[in-house]
């Protein structure tokens, strides 16, 4: 991987979620193109529903601002290269 | 409202939520600066979770790109002057 270390801006997710979230970001910009933000998206979220169950969102880009709920311990946010990721599982009903 | 027209992108919401989703775009973008992207999301999102009840995300900016789930009939992508704005139910699983 020839991409610089990823830095995280804030999270509350299991450190070992964290890793997979930015090793799934690395593998995603090693397949794709960095102004192909959506295939980007959609590889880290697919990689999320298949190993930590469906419902997961992810947002990638270099200027956005989003606002959310989200499950417990299912969000992180950071920067990686020229671009920021945002991945949580989305939540239907506050608890 | 000071704003053009909304031009709507991709949507699977029915005609009266759509309308509701942009009068409450340009809502936001009267009570907040076109760079407080988080504000105006935000604003946009607690009114949906008041009005259609929880579990509403909102995305708004220049640059990004998305992928996600959503439940039927809540998904609306939208362009209004310089800003995008994505509104869908998120579905947990």
């Amino acid at each position: 991987m020839l991409e610089g270390k990823a830095v995280i801006e804030d999270t509350d997710m299991p450190d070992k979620m964290q890793i997979q979230a930015m090793a799934s970001a690395y593998e995603a910009l090693d397949l794709y193109d960095v102004f192909d933000c959506t295939s980007i998206a959609a590889h880290i979220k697919k990689e999320f529903d298949t190993k930590y169950g469906s419902g997961w969102q992810c947002v990638v880009g270099s200027s956005f601002g989003c606002f959310f709920t989200h499950s417990k311990g299912t969000f992180v946010y950071f920067t990686l290269e020229t671009l920021n990721f945002l991945i949580f599982k989305g939540a239907s009903y506050l608890i | 409202m000071l704003e053009g027209k909304a031009m709507v992108k991709e949507t699977d919401m029915s005609p009266k939520m759509q309308i509701h989703a942009m009068a409450s775009a340009s809502q936001a973008l009267d009570l907040y600066d076109v760079y407080d992207c988080i504000s105006i999301a935000a604003h946009i999102k607690k009114e949906f979770d008041s009005v259609y009840g929880n579990g509403w995300q909102c995305v708004v900016g220049s640059n990004f790109g998305c992928y996600f789930t959503h439940s039927s009939g809540t998904f609306i992508y939208f362009a209004l002057e310089t800003l995008n704005f994505l509104i869908f139910k998120g579905t947990s699983s």
